[in-house]
């Protein structure tokens, strides 16, 4: 019996070690029955998690995942309420928080929370701080610079998110299109000049001859309504107004002649003074 | 005579049952941790690195903990001490020689630990190919070694305490909460000093420097995150850690033996 006795000790000092390295982590986060959701500040969790840190970090992933996979959706608009958001958030962000470098819970966030529109620049500001930090990894640089561009009609973050998307995946021509369209949307056609010439000639280096011709006729494209358009603007100065059509930029003398465009439409100016092209503006440039 | 008690020290944690139970329990954690696998969406083999390496440093503490303070303190309890003693084996020699012991039963066990690791991580890089990510096998067993490292340091530090402390049970709570305080000084440190001046008291600033620099840093031998995601593992820092964790190991053994001397066995 004594011998027994003398055990209680170590027994407890057992099962507190396996609590706090094991089971402290599920703390992280913590739903009542009364779906009072809240969760520890990530600092703290990054204190006490000590060296399983990165165990933390899946544990509050995967306490969000399953979360999500129990929660009924609403039936308003938004899937969740805003508490529910919140939780959501702040779980994910401390699963990052204990592990940057982990791709599930910016996987998630952009899936549950930027695409409905839940605190859009702060939750695409830490997917693009975990594209800087996995600075390997294109998918994450493609989801900042795509919801910069898409909804938080940042421009230039997006198209330098893109353009890092593109070099990462080795010039994946999807990356480079849409990286262009950006700078295109931007009004920053030069940029995406210069960028496109830039991308085909690493792909003529690298031997891909049919990704850089397929550029090639967007940059093409690109060049045409580039040339258009400093007509436009140079007929804009001197008339003070826009002209009716390209052809009286042609007997004008502003334009030696109408570009070829690429893909077999026609270009156009629209009522705003922009360029288009007939065939693929809605795809290039819409 | 050096020799035979190391042996002995070895072969008693070998038998000792507790070892049984942390093998069965990183056994039942290796388990768990390729049927959790399947629930990772795309990070997979990241999340399997994570449990494995923890399993291994949770195990591998409780050997130190169980194991490695236990066996010093029956010795000084049964008064099995005076066997070799009484053979006339200096007292340096005896507790040096229990330390490489203790060190030979845990470099056992990680063995143990590294074996069933990568017999985990290949099995779910079979199962799930596609998701395995940038995980580092040749990376996952440089993390064992500085976990084996680690608690070469906390085995000493586990000497070191048996010697000043009144019963193992205190020598247990000192051991841990310096693995506690080490594991964690590096990350407040850098809180405080990423935070403004004015949001914590200049007396918790020096008292967060001073512990950083009294307990030792046990996150230089935390290698999770870079087997985890492939990182590269620079050549000096690695070396900087063991060289730190081996000289750390024989200052605080030395500093045990001093107090060894002086100690009255009765």
């Amino acid at each position: 019996m004594r011998r027994l006795t003398s055990l209680i000790p170590w027994f407890t000092a057992l099962c507190g070690t396996a609590l706090y390295l094991y089971a402290l982590p599920l703390a992280t986060v913590k739903k009542s029955q009364q779906e009072q959701l809240f969760t520890i500040p990530a600092n703290f969790l990054r204190v006490v998690s000590g060296q399983f840190k990165e165990l933390s970090a899946d544990v509050s992933f995967l306490n969000a995942l399953t979360w999500l996979g129990e929660v009924k959706t609403q039936p308003d608009t938004h899937r969740y309420r805003p508490e529910q958001y919140e939780w959501l958030h702040n779980t994910l962000k401390n699963s990052v928080a204990l592990d940057p470098y982990f791709l599930d819970p910016y996987y998630l966030m952009n899936s549950a929370l930027i695409w409905d529109r839940y605190k859009l620049a702060e939750v695409n500001g830490l997917i693009a701080k975990g594209a800087d930090t996995r600075s390997w990894d294109s998918m994450l640089a493609f989801f900042a610079g795509f919801n910069y561009y898409y909804f938080l009609d940042d421009n230039d973050k997006s198209f330098s998110y893109l353009k890092e998307a593109s070099k990462r995946s080795g010039g994946n021509p999807f990356y480079d299109s849409l990286a262009a369209r950006v700078a295109y949307k931007a009004n920053k056609i030069e940029l995406a000049i210069m960028y496109l010439e830039q991308q085909i000639h690493e792909l003529e280096l690298q031997g891909l001859q049919n990704q850089a011709a397929s550029l090639q006729r967007r940059l093409d494209l690109l060049k045409g309504i580039h040339q258009i358009e400093l007509a436009v603007e140079s007929y804009r100065k001197l008339f003070g107004k826009l002209p009716a059509d390209i052809h009286e930029l042609v007997k004008l003398g502003a334009l030696v002649s109408i570009p070829k465009e690429p893909n077999g439409g026609s270009f156009y100016i629209d009522s705003s003074g922009r360029v288009k092209s007939t065939r693929l503006f809605s795809r290039i440039c819409g | 005579m050096l020799q035979a008690i190391i042996k002995v020290t070895f072969l008693e944690g070998l038998r000792n049952k507790a070892v049984y139970g942390i093998s069965l329990m990183a056994g039942l954690m290796m388990i768990f941790t390729v049927v959790l696998s399947g629930m990772i969406m795309r990070d997979v083999g990241k999340v399997a690195t994570d449990f494995a390496l923890s399993t291994a440093t949770f195990a591998a503490l409780l050997v130190v903990l169980f194991v490695g303070i236990i066996i010093l303190a029956r010795d000084l309890e049964r008064k099995t001490i005076y066997l070799a003693l009484s053979r006339s084996v200096p007292r340096s020699n005896y507790l040096v020689a229990r330390f490489l012991g203790l060190g030979l039963l845990q470099g056992f066990v990680m063995l143990l630990l590294l074996v069933a690791s990568l017999i985990t991580l290949v099995l779910v890089k079979n199962m799930y190919a596609r998701y395995f990510g940038a995980v580092s096998l040749g990376l996952v067993a440089v993390a064992h070694l500085f976990v084996f490292v680690q608690m070469l340091l906390l085995t000493a530090l586990s000497i070191l305490f048996s010697m000043v402390a009144s019963s193992p049970f205190v020598t247990f709570i000192l051991t841990i909460l310096t693995w506690l305080i080490g594991s964690s000084t590096q990350e407040v440190k850098l809180l405080i000093e990423s935070a403004g001046s004015d949001k914590f008291f200049p007396v918790v600033k020096i008292l967060v420097t001073l512990a950083y620099y009294l307990f030792p840093n046990f996150a230089l031998f935390d290698l999770k995150a870079t087997a985890a995601h492939g990182l590269t593992l620079h050549a000096g820092k690695a070396g900087f850690a063991l060289l730190y964790g081996l000289g750390y190991s024989v200052a605080v053994l030395s500093l045990a033996l001093v107090l060894f001397k002086r100690k009255e066995l009765t």
